[in-house]
């Protein structure tokens, strides 16, 4: 094994690549709250627009994943769980400035991608200060690693890709959905996800893994 | 559009190999909320109930073995009910002299506690003067 612990990667890069060739494939389990009702959230975002912290934690457990699966897009998972707070209380703060209540989500979407920016920033700060490249992730299993090489790729795709491209593959919603909870055309996303869905495919390709 | 595309934006129709295996490796990095750690009941339960045991029998010893420095018995604290079986068979109370001040059935039944567990052959709290004069006179 290498130094920087690369090594278990490409063992399990050899399963994923032998799964791929041999065993029928079959849809992942859709999460359970993949679409959270859009009634509840307005009440819910009315009562929190008006200081109910309650309704604010109601809210918040709704969209949560979300929020990590928009974070994951731009930074590391381990970053993002860091990040989680950050959004949490920028938005707490700004509730009451949010108009159209069934945007929600979106919104929750544009303080994630905020947060991540600015994560980013200070990460590429720190690296030119220390010169020093991105810091090492911790790697608790195989699968992980080459989850989060995986992940690694999607990042380096242009920008509109990424988060589609999340939102589908680790959240499992679909086109449509994204489209509802990012408040974007379905058209947009769908062109998005299909190109962002090809230069993957050539990334891992190119990389050895397909 | 293709089975492919169709599969990746309506996650309908066969699923694309590929896209199928990286759902299900990617699922792993999907948010799960920590849990905050659980409490034991019986600790959480069982310390202010301890702590007020403790509280409770420090504050009978020390009733029971304070000195007796002549104060008022009835300022002092009453005397746990275990000990009033004791106190009654050890020092039972004198007859109620006609001549006694309305005080003396409080200076005879309240200190139940130190009349059981007597230090001397001295009266614990001899009655008032007034009513000894009583009993003498009687």
């Amino acid at each position: 094994m290498s130094a920087n612990g690369r090594a278990p990667a490409v063992t399990v890069r050899r399963t994923f690549l032998g799964a791929a060739s041999n065993a029928a494939p079959e849809p992942a389990p859709r999460p359970a709250a993949a679409t959270p009702a859009r009634g509840r959230d307005d009440a819910d975002v009315e009562r929190a627009r008006n200081g109910d912290r309650v309704a604010f934690q109601r809210l918040w457990e709704r969209h949560a994943a979300l929020v990590h699966a928009v974070l994951i897009s731009m930074v590391p998972s381990q970053e993002a769980e860091d990040l989680m707070q950050d959004v949490a209380v920028s938005a707490i703060g700004a509730i009451d400035r949010l108009r159209r209540r069934e945007r929600f989500s979106a919104w929750l979407c544009t303080i994630a991608r905020n947060v991540g920016r600015d994560a980013l920033k200070r990460r590429r700060r720190a690296a030119r200060e220390s010169e020093l490249e991105d810091p090492a992730v911790e790697r608790p299993s195989d699968t992980d690693a080459l989850a989060e090489e995986i992940l690694g790729l999607v990042r380096r795709l242009p920008e509109a890709y990424r988060e589609p491209l999340v939102l589908r593959l680790v959240l499992g919603l679909s086109g449509p959905e994204i489209a509802r909870r990012t408040s974007r055309t379905a058209g947009s996303v769908r062109v998005n996800l299909c190109k962002g869905m090809k230069m993957l495919r050539d990334e891992l390709e190119r990389g050895g893994m397909l | 559009m293709n089975d492919s595309d169709r599969y990746l934006v309506e996650r309908d129709g066969p699923p694309d190999p590929t896209i199928a295996r990286l759902e299900r490796l990617l699922a792993t990095k999907r948010y799960r909320p920590k849990r905050p750690a659980r409490r034991r009941p019986s600790a959480s339960l069982l310390a202010p109930l301890a702590a007020a045991a403790i509280v409770l029998a420090t504050s009978a010893v020390c009733s029971s073995l304070a000195p007796d420095d002549g104060a008022a018995p009835a300022k002092r604290l009453p005397a746990p009910t275990s000990a009033l079986p004791l106190a009654q068979e050890s020092a039972p109370p004198p007859e109620p002299s006609p001549l006694a001040e309305p005080t003396e059935p409080v200076a005879h039944s309240a200190p139940a506690s130190e009349e059981a567990l007597p230090v001397s052959d001295e009266p614990i709290a001899p009655p008032p003067v007034v009513a000894e004069e009583a009993l003498v006179d009687g």
